[in-house]
């Protein structure tokens, strides 16, 4: 289960790239293809990426309104292995 | 343990993303030479001799660089025979070092031991060995004479160095489909995962498709085996097939110019790897904003994301498993684009076109050798 406190990654072997309709991802290691569609995970992942944490980065793309499908999505993306707890 | 195939299936939403095309392929071919050591007669891109106007190595770095910054996931390299590439090796850790993943198919002639450990440290390199049956006699009538020594030499010295897991590539012929049990245990044998791909009529395969086709009783047993082998790969090869029960894991879509694409020798780009004719030409790398060009806006490529598929399937029950099949297979058939596949299980297939002659492969780059089938004896060249 997804926690804000805590930052995230992708998993070794992922790539993430946008597309029109929100983001794709490949797991180069599982051979996983994910559509991901929505926009602002993409840019929830990338700001995690550049050292915040889940909470900043959700409200540095979303501003204080946090929608629960942003959340759903990110869940999913941890149990299907495209994230990962950053150490 | 080695993964299933990772894409189960996916919903018809997502499928209708992906026909509309991304905004990069997944992946793509990219035959970088048609020289080879080899002359298989059913060669899709029927290889052999080397085209002069081939890329060379800084321009094939720089394509390399294109598919990177565009987000391509990774490259399925061919040929031809790879390895034959004095460059080969630096093409694979420039690839590598970016992290955009490669998978290569090779005749393995020449993966030796200086080739094995060169790419030991490669993390995101697969091999694709390929071969066409369980034992000489079987593989070398189609591959050639010496060609099924030469796969097992190379299977024995990665295995041997244990440098990584590797891939046995087959193509289901009439010869072998009935051999698969045999492909499967050789494939345990060397802990190497079995991958099952479609026959075309494309290249030199145009030539003996009428006598290697499997049968419609052969694609159903195909079918079947398949069904009870979900960690065999089959590059999403067999959607014509969905029909005949639940449908293979995959896309189970046709992705030519929609999510691949591929890159010839000289740079050409093509719909796909089975579609090397004019009509599915894209353009050339070195046409005005190169590749990246081509797959956002090319007319073909464009058409192709805006199709709704073939005119004469829109209605049948089975539309949304198979969707209308393999576009090469029918195109090179003589059936014409609008047809159901030649191979449809439904038995809805209506032959060679009329009207229209029947397309002709570019077999430009084949040596002259003699194909020996049950019906006739043809000279290539």
């Amino acid at each position: 289960m997804i926690e804000t406190t805590l930052r995230y990654r992708l998993a070794d072997g992922v790539s993430i790239r946008k597309e029109p309709f929100g983001a794709i991802s490949y797991n180069q290691l599982t051979r996983q293809l994910v559509l991901i569609t929505g926009q602002g995970v993409l840019s929830v992942i990338e700001a995690m990426n550049a050292g915040e944490c889940l909470a900043s980065a959700m409200r540095l793309v979303e501003g204080d309104e946090v929608r629960s499908g942003m959340i759903d999505a990110l869940n999913g993306l941890l149990s299907r292995g495209v994230l990962r707890e950053a150490s | 343990m080695k993964p299933a195939n990772a894409i189960p299936r996916i919903s018809r939403a997502a499928k209708e993303i992906l026909k509309g095309g991304l905004s990069a392929p997944i992946c793509l071919t990219w035959e970088i030479t048609y020289a080879c050591n080899l002359s298989c007669i059913h060669c899709l891109s029927a290889s052999g001799l080397k085209d002069p106007r081939e890329l060379n190595t800084t321009q094939a770095l720089a394509l390399v660089d294109t598919f990177r910054e565009m987000g391509v996931f990774y490259i399925n390299i061919g040929g031809g025979e790879p390895t034959t590439r004095k460059d080969f090796l630096e093409i694979l850790r420039h690839s590598d070092s970016i992290g955009i993943g490669v998978k290569f198919s090779t005749n393995g002639a020449f993966i030796d031991r200086d080739f094995a450990s060169a790419i030991k440290g490669f993390r995101y390199t697969d091999i694709q060995i390929s071969i066409d049956g369980p034992d000489q006699k079987s593989n070398d009538l189609v591959r050639g004479v010496g060609s099924y020594e030469k796969a097992l030499r190379a299977m024995d010295t990665l295995k041997s160095y244990g440098n990584r897991s590797f891939k046995i590539s087959v193509v289901a012929t009439k010869s072998n489909v009935r051999e698969l049990d045999d492909l499967y245990r050789l494939a345990k044998f060397y802990d190497a995962e079995l991958r099952v791909t479609r026959l075309r009529p494309s290249g030199r395969g145009s030539l003996v498709f009428g006598d290697l086709n499997p049968s419609a009783e052969d694609n159903a047993s195909l079918y079947h085996w398949l069904r009870l082998h979900p960690d065999v790969l089959t590059g999403d090869s067999f959607f014509h097939l969905s029909p005949l029960g639940s449908p293979l894991a995959g896309l189970n879509i046709c992705g030519a110019g929609r999510v691949v694409c591929l890159v010839d020798p000289i740079g050409d780009v093509y719909a796909c790897p089975f579609t090397i004719h004019e009509t599915f030409r894209a353009g050339n790398i070195s046409d005005p904003g190169g590749f990246r060009e081509i797959w956002s806006n090319s007319e073909l490529f464009r058409s192709m994301r805006s199709s709704n598929g073939p005119t004469s399937c829109q209605s049948c029950e089975a539309y949304q498993t198979c969707q209308g099949g393999c576009m090469s297979t029918k195109f090179f058939t003589g059936a014409g684009l609008d047809a159901p596949d030649p191979d449809c299980v439904l038995g809805r297939a209506q032959g060679p076109s009329l009207v229209e002659q029947v397309p002709r492969a570019d077999l430009s780059h084949s040596k002259r050798v003699f194909i020996t089938t049950r019906s006739e004896q043809t000279a290539t060249n």
